[in-house]
């Protein structure tokens, strides 16, 4: 069959349209003269039909409210029949008649044309159709989810904060430390930090004992004499005692808060909005105290020395407070430095301290935070998840419960996904409004309070079994296996994010008390072999001639759970474990900071994960003397 | 008499195309032919002509042709297609398998049977 060539014919004006043939040819002229609003009447005139009809007609395509080419196309082929029909006799009224239903007519012709529309019209139209009625159903969807959502609000059953603030309340008032160390914080006069680094180089290696530097350092003491003397007041008390919402603070918050100088959580608040004010000042407190026993030490001050040792080592007892993992970190930070020190002037002045004093400092290094490997307890970062999800999560009767539009508040006030969103997100769209937005959506996807606790208590006594014992037991964290397998899709991810967010770091954690369990057992070597020395007056051949006169037993290198290593080395003790390269190198010191670190910093024998930085090898983990870093003065900083 | 609206569903695009395996056609002829080859029993309206018309087109059961009648007015032509023809035959084959169930039932006698080849 050839294409038609009349003006207006509908197959050219479809393949017109087709965008595989897309061309100004004659139906594209015949299209634009067929847009005309008359074009439908223009048709009708050649048909010369009874007005009835041409109404008739008229009223037909115009009801298909098909395109104006297409009612044109429609409009001839019914003139044509009609005027067939009256050509044969028939009456208007007779063919009207037999015509049928016009609505119904109109409705068929017009599902029918569009039927033979092109496949690119089809598919976007019923694509376009599709995507409505899709969006119909999510709409409808999230609605329901909605409803459900902002219905719904958490049951607080247990009031740990309660609970841990009481528990400091039955400290007798006598017995508590705190009072002295805020009045200390209060008094203290602290050093600029940019200055503080070259007084006393952070505890490391001082200027020479005639340098300008000194001064400053006793100038800095005399400044701060009172706040020192409470410091020793307050170590000297079992307990630490802060207790929180104390009216007797306001005047140390008010100075150390500067938003809101309250430390009670708001109400709704869980237990890791619970601020630790004191716990920074502690180590403020240990700083002084370091200074002081440097300086003492300076001027041989075996007692003054010794004093500031002891109190060192209250401090770290006390900043354990009630035990959050952060309390922990910092009171091994506190402990630290109270072992440096003491290694240092072990080391540099073996005669300052007497052997009184030297055992006496042997037992509070040994018996602190309950001696044997040293562990933060997690207890409070179980009740701190616990005390999050009983706030964030619904209650249907059993435990179990989803996410609610308060916990979704917590969620985004702890750093959770939609702030992040919101932040980085270059809309003005505020978090609040992606908070309820999103939020029935999230509670959708993220899992409910018994899966999110279940999966958290289940990695937290995993970390607790995995790393409880030494170094060299240990193995590639399964816990940070699980993480990993938690971020690899989205939908773990979303589901178990209360997981994900505020399970802490626990083999860090556990880490930093094996380095600090190695350190203080090296310690305690070296105090054990002084004392020998000074008894003996040589020093012993091998470390079991130690046991058990001055200490119970050899202690273990963790790393590799030998005993830990003792060479003398110009008529000097050295005791070290061979650290993370598992090699005796005999007691050798790393040359700078970064390899100091790795030898101590625990990996695995076989570990994998960083094949571009193998295990360093050919240093020890020096515990004693110990790695100092080496003064430099203020412009040779760089 | 006339066949029920579902029952002409079924037939109507058959009996079309039955009309355009012996040459091709336009409207008005169509609705003749179905009205007075069935006796009636097949008419139906424009309303109804015209749209099922479009379908077999859409369907590309029918190619649609405009040339000029004898007065020089346009008219549209219906032809059967390759495509139209397989399914005639494939239609006719389960009309007959239709009739025949229905005659093995008693519905229908064996002679108007044959009727629909």
């Amino acid at each position: 069959m050839t294409e038609p060539q009349r003006d207006g014919e509908p197959r050219s004006f479809r393949l017109a349209r087709d965008a595989r043939s897309f061309r100004f040819d004659a139906g594209f002229w015949s299209r634009l003269r067929q847009s005309k609003p008359s074009a439908v009447q223009d048709t009708l005139v050649s048909f010369e039909l009874p007005d009835e009809l041409n109404t008739f007609v008229k009223t037909i395509v115009s009801s298909t409210r098909l395109w104006r080419s297409e009612q044109v196309d429609v409009a001839k082929e019914l003139a044509g029949h009609f005027r067939d029909g009256l050509d044969s006799g028939a009456s208007t009224e007779h063919l009207i008649k037999r015509f049928g239903d016009v609505t119904q007519a109109a409705k068929m012709i017009r599902q029918a044309r569009k039927r033979c529309r092109p496949l690119y019209w089809q598919v976007g139209h019923y694509g376009f159709r599709a995507a409505l009625i899709l969006f119909g159903v999510v709409l409808l969807f999230y609605s329901a989810l909605a409803i459900r959502y902002f219905t719904s609000s958490p049951t607080v059953t247990r009031l740990y904060f309660d609970e841990i603030n009481s528990a400091a309340k039955e400290i007798p008032e006598a017995d508590r430390a705190w009072p002295f160390y805020r009045e200390a914080i209060l008094l203290l006069q602290q050093i600029p930090e940019d200055e503080e680094r070259h007084w006393w180089n952070n505890g490391e290696a001082p200027p020479a004992i005639d340098a300008p530097q000194w001064h400053d350092l006793e100038t800095h003491i005399d400044a701060n004499r009172d706040a020192i003397a409470m410091i020793h007041k307050g170590a000297k008390y079992p307990h630490m005692g802060y207790v929180y919402g104390d009216p007797e603070n306001l005047k140390f918050l008010d100075q150390k808060l500067s938003v809101d100088s309250t430390d009670l959580p708001k109400p709704g608040q869980t237990m890791f909005h619970i601020l630790l004010p004191q716990t920074q000042e502690m180590r403020s407190l240990a700083r002084l105290l370091q200074a002081d026993s440097l300086l003492a030490a300076a001027r041989g001050e075996g007692e003054r020395t010794s004093n500031d040792l002891q109190s060192m080592i209250s401090l770290a007892s006390h900043a354990r407070g009630n035990g959050f993992i952060i309390e922990d970190l910092v009171a091994y930070a506190i402990f630290s430095i109270a072992m440096a020190r003491t290694t240092d002037i072990l080391y540099e002045q073996p005669d300052l301290l007497s052997s009184e004093q030297l055992v006496d400092l042997a037992h509070r290094f040994s018996s602190f935070a309950g001696g044997g490997a040293l562990r933060p307890p997690m207890r409070l970062e179980r009740w701190a998840f616990d005390d999050f999800l009983q706030r964030s999560f619904s209650d249907d009767g059993t435990g179990d419960g989803r996410l609610t539009p308060e916990g979704h508040r917590l969620l985004d006030e702890l750093g959770g996904p939609v702030r992040k969103l919101s932040d980085q997100s270059a809309t003005p769209i505020s978090s609040d409004t992606l908070t309820t937005v999103l939020g029935p959506g999230l509670m959708a996807f993220v899992g409910t309070r018994n899966e999110n606790y279940d999966l958290a208590m289940k990695l937290f006594d995993r970390s607790v079994a995995e790393s409880s014992d030494p170094y060299y037991t240990w193995k590639e964290s399964s816990v940070d296996d699980e993480l990993r397998r938690l971020n690899q899709s989205l939908m773990t991810k979303m589901r178990y994010l209360p997981v994900r967010l505020f399970l802490p770091a626990m083999q860090q954690a556990a880490a930093a008390g094996e380095r600090v369990s190695q350190t203080r057992d090296g310690l305690l070597t070296a105090i054990a072999l002084e004392l020998f020395h000074r008894r003996e007056g040589k020093w012993p051949d091998t470390l079991n001639e130690l046991v058990p006169r001055y200490i119970p037993e050899v202690p273990l290198d963790r790393v590799v759970g030998e005993p830990i290593q003792y060479i003398v080395r110009d008529d000097r003790p050295v005791v070290y474990s061979v650290g993370m390269d598992r090699q005796n190198d005999g007691g050798r010191m790393p040359p700078d900071h970064e390899q100091w670190v790795e030898t101590f910093t625990w990996r695995s024998v076989d570990d994998t994960s960083k094949p571009k930085r193998p295990i360093r090898e050919g240093y020890d983990w020096m515990l004693f003397p110990r790695y100092r870093e080496p003064y430099k003065e203020p412009n040779s900083e760089e | 008499m006339r066949v029920e609206r579902e029952l002409m569903r079924g037939a109507g695009p058959v009996a079309v195309l039955k009309l355009l395996e012996s040459g091709e056609k336009y409207g008005y002829e169509l609705v003749e032919a179905l009205d007075h080859q069935s006796a009636g029993v097949l008419a139906m309206g424009q309303s109804t002509l015209y749209p099922m018309l479009y379908n077999l087109e859409a369907q590309g059961l029918v190619k649609a042709t405009w040339r000029d009648s004898d007065a020089g007015r346009g008219r549209k032509y219906y032809a059967l297609t390759g495509k139209g023809k397989k399914r005639l035959a494939a239609d006719v084959a389960q009309w007959k398998s239709v009739v025949t169930a229905l005659a093995s039932l008693g519905v229908l006698s064996p002679q108007k049977s044959g009727a629909v080849s």
